[in-house]
């Protein structure tokens, strides 16, 4: 998976980029038997909802907020780029053909 | 003016704003196939949202939400959790995928594979698959619509005549503005579903309950297995957590990799547009929320609504929450735009690779693209016109089409994350894949008690599979490196990145 860095041409380190892949295998998990089981009770019901449903929806803003914060690590880190090199590097990988 | 015809004319008003948008936009693009179907590359991060996000408002979750919620509980909560991972994969291979499009002029997934596998049986085979999947959806769409003009004139239009009038909009502005008019109609009906939706969704369990807690709390009193997970089976007793959970796994996988979505990878004007449009994707799902609620609403308030899927229309226009005919019109409008904007992303969806991956497989090099665009026109119009043949016939069962159209396209997510991360994987093991994962979800759909625990058969599907393509494509001689390089998300390591990672 050490590929993934490479594909948004950033300067994130490649670390950051697993741990995202890493922290979404795991929701995709917890959504499912057999962790969301444990949680799909009624009770402690939150703003009125059964927890099944908020932490479902908890699941939901937990994608949110990951993906973005990357995002906006990486547009961060494209603009450092952008400051100290003119040419965006990986042009060169094109017009091959 | 008597009540029904208000809402009547709020309805056809509605049809004719969204035509006028739709419209509108097909002087803008070029005349070529790719400004038909991808929009020139050209399209922002607002209308790449609203296609997305509209697609998820489809007459299934506007109608088929509240009716999931309604009948079975907690078991509805299963569109929110895939909806919160399905489309995160392309994140990832996103903006990979969108640069192979810009080198090498895709339009479609299949043209992808076929480039990559150096094969065209892969493509055809693909074309076939997604036009077949394509028709139930469609046809779901189009009976939603008949449905909603039906309710609001009290009988006066019949379905038929309902769903002819709002496809025949549907086919006009996708006629003429492909996937620009898709676009700008679907933000127009993405706005204003997500205002229906809070608005409707926040009213009725008050007006009903006196608030989304007191329902809750009602419901939990009086029937506690339908709010805690899985919910409930279609026959009202318990689901089984290996029919949730695969539901949720099924629906994932698939979620990335339909050719209409995926192509519209290609429609994004650059990946920041399209990495974008991945972050904010759960904020578009999280409407889905309230819909449920006027679903739940209904459990004390309404029992023995049936079929569970009419229990929104039954509220609505039900004399006990006496609602001024403007709203019930434009909830009408709503449930419209709802199946209206997933059925026009389909039907251009099915023209375009009907004529690109079916015919130019074929009989590659036979259309000019000029011919391959008045093609595409054609078929969107005949695909249009066979969907509304079948939404016709009554009493004509869908879900199990549907079920096995989505184990069917599940069958892609294996073939596009091997393609992009495993330069390995050769044109017969991808070969053998599909046909695998395919044969496997027919045998199960038609013999279920085949199958181990109430599983989705085309996750059985899947591992069969990725089993198949990885055994197949380590027996078979590799490509050629150069070219499979080309499509590798391993590219030459660029110096910048080497020294920031190391």
């Amino acid at each position: 998976m050490n590929t993934l860095e490479h594909a948004s041409n950033s300067r994130v380190p490649a670390s950051v980029y697993k741990a995202v892949v890493v922290f979404y295998v795991f929701l995709f998990l917890a959504l499912m038997w057999p962790i969301y089981p444990r949680f799909a009770s009624i009770e402690p019901r939150v703003i009125g909802l059964p927890f099944s449903l908020i932490y479902v929806i908890g699941g939901l803003v937990l994608s949110f907020l990951a993906l973005w914060g990357l995002y906006l690590w990486e547009e961060a880190s494209d603009d450092d780029i952008k400051a100290t090199e003119p040419e965006p590097l990986y042009q060169s990988n094109q017009g091959q053909e | 003016m008597p009540s029904w015809l208000i809402v009547f004319l709020i309805t056809l008003g509605y049809l004719f704003a969204s035509l006028a948008i739709g419209l509108a936009p097909g002087r803008g693009a070029s005349k070529s196939t790719e400004g038909y179907v991808a929009g020139d590359r050209s399209i922002s991060f607002i209308l790449l949202y609203f296609i997305m996000g509209a697609s998820v408002f489809s007459a299934f979750a506007f109608l088929g939400g509240p009716g999931w919620s309604y009948s079975r509980g907690a078991a509805a909560f299963y569109i929110l959790a895939y909806a919160s991972v399905g489309l995160v994969p392309w994140y990832f291979f996103g903006p990979k995928v969108a640069a192979l499009g810009r080198r090498h002029g895709y339009v479609t997934q299949a043209e992808m594979f076929a480039h990559r596998f150096d094969s065209r049986a892969i493509p055809a085979i693909l074309a076939i698959l997604s036009v077949f999947a394509f028709i139930p959806y469609l046809v779901i769409q189009m009976r939603g619509a008949g449905y909603v003009f039906n309710v609001v004139t009290e009988g006066r239009v019949p379905e038929w005549a309902g769903a002819a009038i709002a496809y025949g909009v549907v086919l006009i502005y996708v006629f003429r503005s492909g996937v620009l008019g898709v676009g700008w109609t679907n933000t127009f009906q993405g706005i204003f579903m997500m205002a229906l939706a809070w608005g409707l969704g926040l009213y009725l369990p008050y007006r009903l309950h006196g608030g989304v807690g007191p329902m809750f709390e009602a419901i939990a009193t009086e029937m506690p297995d339908m709010l805690r997970g899985p919910g409930l089976a279609a026959d009202g007793q318990p689901w089984s957590w290996g029919g949730y959970s695969s539901s949720v796994a099924i629906s994932a996988l698939g979620f990335s990799v339909w050719p209409h979505y995926f192509m519209k990878i290609f429609t994004a004007r650059d990946d920041n547009t399209l990495k974008k449009t991945v972050v904010f994707y759960p904020t578009f799902a999280l409407f889905l929320v309230p819909i449920m609620f006027i679903g739940f609403s209904g459990v004390l308030a309404f029992p023995g609504v049936v079929p569970a899927d009419t229990i929104l229309p039954t509220i609505v226009t039900s004399a006990q929450i006496a609602l001024p005919p403007v709203i019930v019109g434009l909830f009408c409008a709503g449930a419209l735009a709802a199946s209206m904007s997933t059925g026009d992303a389909i039907l251009h969806a099915a023209g375009a690779v009907a004529v690109r991956d079916f015919w130019g497989n074929i009989r590659p090099g036979s259309l000019s693209d000029a011919a391959q665009r008045r093609w595409i026109q054609r078929l969107v119009v005949i695909v249009g016109a066979i969907s509304y043949a079948l939404a016709l016939i009554p009493g004509l069962s869908l879900v199990e089409l549907l079920l096995l159209s989505y184990g069917f396209i599940s069958q892609l997510f294996p073939l596009t994350v091997m393609m992009l991360l495993w330069p390995r994987v050769t044109r017969p093991g991808a070969l053998w894949g599909l046909l695998t994962g395919g044969l496997i979800t027919i045998v199960l759909n038609v013999f279920p008690t085949l199958a181990w625990g109430d599983i989705h058969p085309g996750i059985y599907g899947v591992v069969g599979n990725v089993i198949m393509m990885t055994i197949v494509s380590l027996r078979t001689p590799p490509m050629d490196a150069s070219h499979v390089a080309k499509f590798s998300t391993t590219p030459a390591p660029h110096p910048t990145t080497q020294v920031s990672s190391a």
